[in-house]
């Protein structure tokens, strides 16, 4: 049995409660979720530790899974804990950590290019501009990053199956 | 570069003359006696079956199973129909003789038949693949752009929502790859000079992308020096040596590419494909110049060490270290003219009709593209258009 690494649990519930608090507060990150379809899923996670997380898409925004989806329409992972620390504390990009081979695609690449651009916006309100910048190119932020740690912290976003 | 990569070929490349006799031998050594055969209409036309044929049968294959309906673009009720016909036929081996779509089509066979698979979407994405069953596959690269003979990358179009999949995986590698003369020689010269441009479209971003490596540097130098030293022979006085040299070209391009991905030109280009049927290799030329002025300040070192490759020693030496970037772009558009003027290959987008309301849906695709990630300079939709409307 693999031990599951708490850390990554953490971070993993914090960037996806960011990306469900945005939807409504920026309208870049709103028009990407958009474009997927109403029940879409996607599980986030590390292959090697077994941490997941799921995110569905519905009409009323996105909502997130714990342990992730049993079957998801798409499912990204990295390869190790520590290229999910990097990517996650934004001490690389997702498309350094894709040019690394550290990330692994199930499902249409052109769908995870979506999961790509929101993870790169929201990590760039949950982090200042000096972690960021030279992985992230800067964005005009429409809503006060408190608001997000406030929507982080205390929003859980959880999904309640049946809804749509 | 990045301080961690990974490089994999594992393609035995037979190239040069005769390369071709010696496909009983390959096939025997990976323990196939009885190979379904893929081709498509257009290359059994041009007489280039005949010739792989006409070797099986005068060996102990059994070369009587052949698939010849292969459509222009990879498809996947033909995947499944095919992998059928090879377990129906109780073939042991897969041998596609053809362009991109062939090829990228006995990949999906592959996958289907080593991953023992009724659902080929599940296969679709990065990495997802696991190490399957064994299936002997032998590729015959009839065009000279696409590298497809080495990588490790399949597209495949689903009809019926009209995506087309990507898939990228290293069990999608060939175990035999040829380059033989006999291959490419029946092709126009207009196709030559969009392929090649294509190969050459491989190489530049391989080399100028955020997944560069050392490795892939050195196949995708080699190969630039090979498309501008052969490409222009090869349109205007032909021979054997020019045409293998600029079909390996390919081949080593395709190595840098697998490795490497590319970047912007084939996102944008991949879009173009798709909603306003632009031939890939033309897309490529359109694009290449516009999207090398895009990247330029984020890859100009890489640009300035390709003119090297791209022009010769002489032309480099005597160019300032802070010029060579924009030479390099330069040379890249004045080759292209040169091209247009002896085969007429089309440089402008507005060549295939493609107007100003286009470019919003073009953009939007490619954003969506998995090639746009590993582009040195990030580009969004506004960025895109901007590119394309300097090419209308």
């Amino acid at each position: 049995m693999v031990k599951k690494n708490k850390f990554c649990n953490l971070i993993y519930t914090c960037l996806a409660r960011g990306i469900a608090g945005l939807y409504k507060k920026d309208s870049n990150i709103k028009k990407e979720i958009d474009s997927l379809p109403d029940g879409f899923k996607i599980n986030l996670g590390i292959l090697t530790s077994g941490n997941y997380i799921g995110l569905i898409k519905t009409n009323n925004g996105l909502f997130i899974q714990k342990n992730g989806f049993e079957i998801a329409d798409l499912n990204v992972y990295f390869k190790n804990v520590k290229a999910t620390k990097r990517v996650m504390l934004a001490r690389q990009s997702v498309a350094q950590s894709y040019s690394r081979h550290e990330l692994i695609v199930g499902g249409d690449i052109a769908r995870a290019m979506v999961l790509v651009r929101i993870i790169n916006r929201v990590e760039c309100y949950l982090f200042p501009r000096f972690m960021t910048k030279n992985i992230l190119p800067k964005i005009k932020k429409q809503t006060c990053t408190i608001g997000v740690y406030m929507k982080v912290l205390f929003c859980s976003y959880k999904y309640k199956k049946g809804s749509k | 570069m990045e301080n961690y990569f990974e490089f994999i070929n594992s393609v035995k490349i037979c190239a040069g003359q005769n390369a071709l006799e010696n496909i009983p031998f390959e096939l025997d050594f990976l323990g196939c006696k009885k190979p379904l055969i893929l081709s498509d209409m257009g290359v059994s036309k041009a007489g280039v079956l005949d010739i792989v044929l006409k070797i099986l049968q005068n060996s102990n294959v059994n070369c009587n199973t052949i698939f010849k309906d292969i459509p222009a673009d990879s498809d996947i009720s033909v995947i499944n129909k095919i992998a059928s016909l090879y377990k129906a036929q109780n073939c042991d081996g897969l041998i596609a003789c053809g362009g991109g779509s062939v090829i990228d089509t006995a990949k999906g066979v592959k996958m289907v038949l080593s991953q023992n698979s009724d659902d080929i979407l599940a296969l679709s994405g990065n990495e997802v693949i696991k190490k399957g069953k064994h299936i002997p596959f032998i590729v015959l690269p009839t065009t000279c752009g696409t590298g497809s003979e080495c990588t490790s990358v399949a597209v495949i179009k689903n009809h019926e929502t009209s995506v087309k999949m990507e898939f990228i995986s290293s069990e999608l590698l060939p175990d035999v790859a040829f380059v033989d003369v006999r291959l490419t020689q029946t092709l126009p010269p207009k196709l030559i000079a969009s392929s090649a441009m294509d190969a050459l479209c491989h190489c530049i971003e391989a080399y100028s992308g955020i997944q560069k490596n050392y490795i892939s540097d050195a196949y995708a130098q080699t190969a630039i020096r090979l498309i501008v030293k052969n490409l222009p022979v090869v349109l205007t006085k032909p021979n054997d040596t020019a045409r293998t040299e600029l079909a390996l070209a390919s081949t080593l391009a395709g190595i840098a590419f697998s490795n490497s991905m590319v970047g912007i030109v084939h996102a944008i280009g991949h879009a173009c494909g798709g909603d306003v049927n632009i031939p890939h290799g033309n897309a490529m030329a359109i694009l290449l110049p516009e999207c090398m002025k895009y990247n330029l300040e984020n890859s100009r070192n890489e640009y300035g060490e390709l003119l090297l490759y791209l022009a010769g020693p002489d032309i480099y030496a005597s160019t300032p270290k802070e010029k060579r970037a924009e030479t390099a772009i330069q040379f890249v558009e004045e080759f292209e003219k040169q091209l247009h003027n002896v085969c007429g290959l089309p440089l402008l987008l507005s060549d295939y009709n493609v107007t100003e309301e286009d470019l919003p849906k073009i953009a939007k695709k490619a954003i969506n593209d998995g090639a746009i990630i590993v582009n040195k300079k990030p580009a969004d939709e506004e960025e895109i258009i901007k590119i394309l409307q300097e090419c209308l």
